[in-house]
């Protein structure tokens, strides 16, 4: 369902491809033709770029995950991934990356279902022809929700009007308020989908303005409850690189993705999503 | 962004009686492609067992075993070319190769070289091509000449030279830090000896040592 | 853990030529081992210091060396514990009798009589070191490290090297020796719209390899090689 007021701040779609596909490298001629390709799509019109490297390092080490800022005049940075390919809207809300062994679509902007798939359909088509890859490893939608609530700083007690009573707190013990809860869910299915729900508390946005892509209105302050929906398919084998197939088989995670959404909402909440502006 | 399962994985008081779920593997943005390239499987190591990091340098081994292959076939020219013109030194490549600098020279001269010594070139002219292309190290040669760690000589050419070259790929990709590749490299690395000395920059512009202790 | 002298694991890791296989290009360095012939002097070796070796491209009037001579201790893990008036130079020659430099009889010989036809070996940059290390030790009792040189001198040892290639490619295309160092030594010095020449950029190992293809790029536009 879709909502004038909707909690979502970011979707990702990703396919997989095998590590070692043989896929020809994606040239700007490529970026220009799926540019106009995809013309129309977006309001403020598409660009091509390349997605450059964060200017933080990321090393790991045994005391776990280290950054640091890379100096502007330091030499070439080990470690520092290359550039990758793609086409990104000139709002940087909604991006096409191209890796060597994925295409990730990715919306902060987000506004419909259809609207996102019929951006799917060209990409994967164009994917298939020009790319050729062998097939695909993982197909993997994921929204992220973060649902604020006019009250504020609200208490997870207040969250029940919202939220389904599965995803609230047991009550406190006496003497105890509780601070902050987060969960995590794995669904699978007869036919290879999985369904991974985390939920929670944040004290702040979890989505982030960044030099990948921005928030339309900004990273709003303050709490916020998540609901970080991750629906995929992981074939047993590889599928070949269908692009109709492909679409289909997002179409069968984007259905329970919706269905379970809807369930964890209460009306009073489906209430403030409808509310316009 | 922060995801909710590094929220679950805050470290709490121990217990066996419940862990969180392992999750499996998420469905990634563009900025977890460029934080953690191919290596994700690295990054939920810290959820799965050890199992998952080796199935990571087995990857690592076949992309190198699959490039070295490929060019095994060019010319000897071609492949010398290739270092020379990263800016590679003659006695690191012949260091590399282990053989003196003027067997190297012969074959630059072009003479003809043995097949073991063409599969060691051709492996470093791999590793140069997979470093560049596929993890960003846009001065291979630069890269390979500087000590891992401040306070320690080895250098990314030393392990070269000890034909470490899927290590020093795990280091370009991120995915190990480069205490890690000494600890396995040169275990005493931590023990070197200790003149008390330093290099200065003297009156004269040129370099001297000098004892601080 | 305390430093100590080293020693060779192998002969080999010491030297970059000997022989035939010395490069004639190759400037005159330290370590350089040479065959004076005449009275008084068989081998001598360079132990004059890179930095004060030259001005520019132009050698110093006079040169520290020490004359060679065999020597009858052959273990390598031996030479750390004594014999510290010597330094060794293992398989000088090629074969396994013992060769070593006297330094206890340091002296000074005129640069014009180290003729590049009489050089019979190099070394690498371990084996500069290492006899860096052993003079500094019988000088001053002083032990400073290989690591410590080569932190403090390498840049000196990356020069004389692309000033060996930069004379190959030189000479390849006719110039004479002299005038092909001269050329090198001027492209080294050449300062760039940062102000800053290729020599100074050798001090920092990040940019060696850029400057290595400088030079090369330099030789091919200037000789064609």
């Amino acid at each position: 369902m879709e909502y004038p007021n909707p909690p979502v701040v970011f979707v990702a779609l990703e396919v997989r491809l095998p590590p070692e596909s043989g896929t020809r490298p994606f040239l700007l001629a490529d970026q220009r033709d799926l540019q106009r390709s995809l013309a129309g799509t977006v309001d403020d019109g598409w660009v091509v770029d390349r997605l450059q490297p964060q200017a933080l390092h990321f090393t790991f080490s045994p005391g776990g995950v280290v950054q640091a800022p890379i100096p502007p005049t330091a030499g070439p940075v080990p470690g520092a991934p290359p550039s990758l390919p793609r086409l990104v809207s000139r709002s940087k809300t909604t991006a096409i990356t191209f890796a060597p062994a994925a295409i990730i679509l990715e919306t902060t902007a987000h506004r419909s279902w259809e609207h996102l798939r019929s951006i799917l359909d060209v990409t994967v088509e164009f994917a298939a022809e020009r790319l050729t890859p062998d097939g695909y490893v993982r197909l993997g939608l994921r929204y992220v929700d973060e649902i604020r609530v006019p009250t504020g700083d609200a208490s997870p007690t207040d969250w029940s009007r919202y939220l389904s009573s599965t995803l609230v707190a047991p009550p406190a013990p006496s003497g105890f308020e509780s601070e902050n809860w987060q969960s995590v869910i794995q669904y699978s299915s007869l036919d290879e989908r999985h369904l991974t729900l985390r939920y929670g508390l944040a004290p702040s946005s979890v989505v982030q303005t960044g030099s990948a892509l921005r928030r339309p209105a900004g990273a709003p302050d303050g709490p916020c409850f998540v609901v970080d929906t991750d629906a995929f398919v992981v074939p047993s084998d590889i599928p070949p690189f269908d692009a109709g197939e492909i679409v289909a088989a997002c179409d069968r995670l984007h259905g329970p993705i919706s269905e379970l959404f809807e369930s964890l909402v209460t009306s009073e909440l489906r209430a403030i999503f409808n509310q316009e502006g | 962004m922060n995801d909710l399962y590094d929220l679950l994985d805050a470290s709490g008081t121990e217990t066996t009686a419940l862990r969180p779920p392992v999750p499996l593997d998420h469905t990634r943005s563009s900025a977890d492609l460029l934080a953690d390239d191919a290596g994700w499987l690295r990054h939920w190591s810290r959820a799965v067992n050890g199992a998952v990091v080796t199935l990571h340098d087995d990857a690592l081994s076949l992309q190198l075993e699959a490039r070295t292959n490929e060019l095994k076939k060019r010319p000897l020219v071609d492949l010398l070319d290739e270092c020379a013109t990263r800016g590679f030194a003659w006695r690191d490549v012949a260091r590399i190769l282990k053989v003196s600098v003027p067997a190297l020279r012969k074959w630059r001269e072009g003479g003809g070289i043995d097949g073991a010594h063409r599969f060691t070139l051709s492996r470093l002219v791999a590793f140069c091509v997979i470093a560049e292309s596929e993890h960003g190290v846009s001065d291979v040669a630069g890269w390979l000449e500087q000590p891992l760690v401040s306070r320690c000589p080895v250098t990314g050419l030393d392990l070269a030279a000890d034909e470490r070259f899927e290590d020093l790929l795990a280091l370009a990709s991120g995915q190990i830090g480069p205490e890690s590749v000494l600890d396995e490299a040169q275990p005493g690395w931590r023990d070197a000896p200790d003149d008390g000395a330093e290099v200065f920059i003297a009156a004269d512009g040129l370099p001297g040592i000098r004892i601080t202790r | 853990m305390p430093a100590e002298l080293e020693t060779w694991s192998d002969p080999d890791e010491l030297w970059l030529g000997r022989g035939s296989g010395t490069n004639p290009c190759r400037p005159i360095f330290t370590g350089d081992v040479f065959a004076l012939g005449g009275e008084g002097f068989g081998q001598v070796v360079v132990l004059e210091h890179p930095c004060a070796m030259r001005a520019g491209a132009r050698l110093a009037d006079t040169v520290l060396v020490a004359p060679v001579t065999t020597h009858p201790l052959s273990s390598a893990t031996r030479w750390r514990e004594g014999h510290f008036d010597y330094a060794p130079l293992p398989e000088l020659d090629g074969h396994t009798v013992m060769s070593a430099c006297q330094l206890s009889a340091l002296t000074r010989v005129e640069s014009a009589s180290l003729d590049r036809s009489t050089r019979t070996a190099c070394l690498l940059p371990f084996g500069v070191n290492l006899l860096q290390q052993r003079l500094v030790w019988y000088l001053t009792r002083c032990a400073i490290t290989t690591a410590t040189f080569e932190l403090a001198f390498s840049r000196f040892y990356e020069e004389a090297d692309l000033l060996e290639e930069w004379c190959e490619a030189a000479i390849g295309a006719g110039v004479g020796i002299e005038e092909a160092e001269a050329d090198g030594e001027g492209v080294l010095s050449a300062r760039g719209a940062t102000g800053t020449s290729p020599r100074e950029l050798l001090a920092d190992p990040q940019h060696r390899a850029a400057v290595r293809r400088l030079l090369k790029a330099s030789a091919v536009e200037r000789y064609g090689r």
